[in-house]
């Protein structure tokens, strides 16, 4: 059975959680952003999934790594270019996948 | 009614069709999560209930990492917190659009905010025209990613002790792979390049920051960058968008 402090560890990290994903709809639901700052949230998609791809793919053991080795790097730049040229993420999602594993199969 | 009711029916299938690649790319993390959440005082219902509740990948594997390590729960708290400050940020992006909603709404779609929720719901606010039915897309991407975190997590729960590291497949790549499809199509002008170079470089610099600390500095950076740059050339280039906002112009 689960211990009561796992039971209060849980209810707190769901709390914390739940505070970060609700103040900001929260707050803003009440009142209206100035221009520059609806501007400057629009970059925020871009910079966020940068932000979760780059570190993962060009180091994805901690350690830059930018050597055929890298597998994740260039299945990463494939990825981009099929994304770039068909804009449909699930066939950018095969093709990188393909792309991985071939590159793994390689060696 | 009956139109609006066939906009919400279009939109979570829009958003049950694009969440395929997301169930692709979510279900090994998910699987990962049950299986290693066994060797750790969590339990079965411990690691449903975290899933279930928290319903957060990063928060949920680095509060493994620390109870493992036997962290005080507190600290583990603690850290949770810093982990999941970005959702600020996917909040603030999203508020403007779900503004007019009945609070009710809004708190109920703030529960399911995730990376995956994010990444999808914000391209289809920029781009497509929902029509004001766009929060049964944000529900639906919420509720598909959601389904696929419990699934995945009790298929880990139940496979924990005779399987390998299902990353090992390398379909942790998936995950990355979707980020990328869904982040090309945002890159419209020079100012979402600079934003894009600006993300790259910081969040590499500073991965080794705790908790997601350094993807938090990074989204923060980038974004000030990409408006600094806006502000810089709008004399000379006023939001110059190359190619088309909606398709891509012919090649």
């Amino acid at each position: 059975m689960t211990s009561l402090p796992v039971v209060g560890l849980i209810a707190a990290m769901a709390l914390v959680t739940y505070a970060t994903r609700y103040t900001m709809i929260g707050l803003l639901g009440r009142l209206t952003l100035p221009d520059w700052a609806l501007r400057w949230l629009e970059f925020v998609p871009v910079a966020a999934f940068t932000a979760l791809i780059v570190p993962a793919t060009l180091a994805p053991q901690g350690r830059v790594n930018l050597s055929f080795s890298n597998h994740y790097a260039w299945a990463a730049l494939i990825c981009a270019l099929v994304a770039w040229r068909t804009r449909h993420t699930l066939a950018t999602v095969v093709a990188g996948l393909a792309a991985f594993w071939l590159l793994r199969w390689l060696g | 009614m009956s139109s609006s009711s066939s906009s919400a029916k279009r939109e979570v299938l829009a958003a049950t069709r694009d969440s395929l690649p997301i169930w692709v790319g979510v279900t090994p993390f998910g699987l990962v999560f049950g299986l290693l959440s066994q060797q750790t005082e969590l339990g079965v219902f411990g690691a449903l209930a975290m899933s279930a509740f928290v319903f957060a990948g990063s928060a949920q594997f680095i509060a493994l990492g620390l109870l493992q390590v036997g962290t005080a729960y507190p600290l583990i708290v603690l850290t949770t917190l810093v982990v999941n400050l970005r959702h600020l940020l996917y909040g603030a992006s999203l508020a403007p659009h779900i503004q007019r909603l009945r609070p009710a709404w809004r708190r109920f779609l703030a529960f399911g905010l995730t990376d995956e929720s994010y990444a999808l719901t914000v391209t289809r606010f920029t781009h497509a025209d929902a029509a004001g039915s766009g929060h049964w897309y944000f529900l639906a991407a919420n509720a598909n990613i959601f389904v696929c975190w419990q699934l995945s997590t009790a298929l880990g729960i139940l496979l924990s002790g005779w399987v390998g590291d299902p990353s090992a497949m390398g379909l942790d790549f998936a995950l990355y792979a979707t980020f990328i499809g869904l982040l090309i199509p945002h890159i419209r002008d020079r100012a979402a390049v600079v934003a894009v170079l600006v993300a790259g470089v910081v969040a590499l610099l500073a991965r080794d920051l705790p908790g997601k600390l350094g993807l938090l500095l990074a989204a923060l950076l980038a974004a000030s960058a990409g408006l600094l740059w806006d502000r810089l050339t709008v004399g000379a280039n006023p939001s110059g968008r190359p190619s088309g906002k909606k398709k891509e112009t012919s090649q």
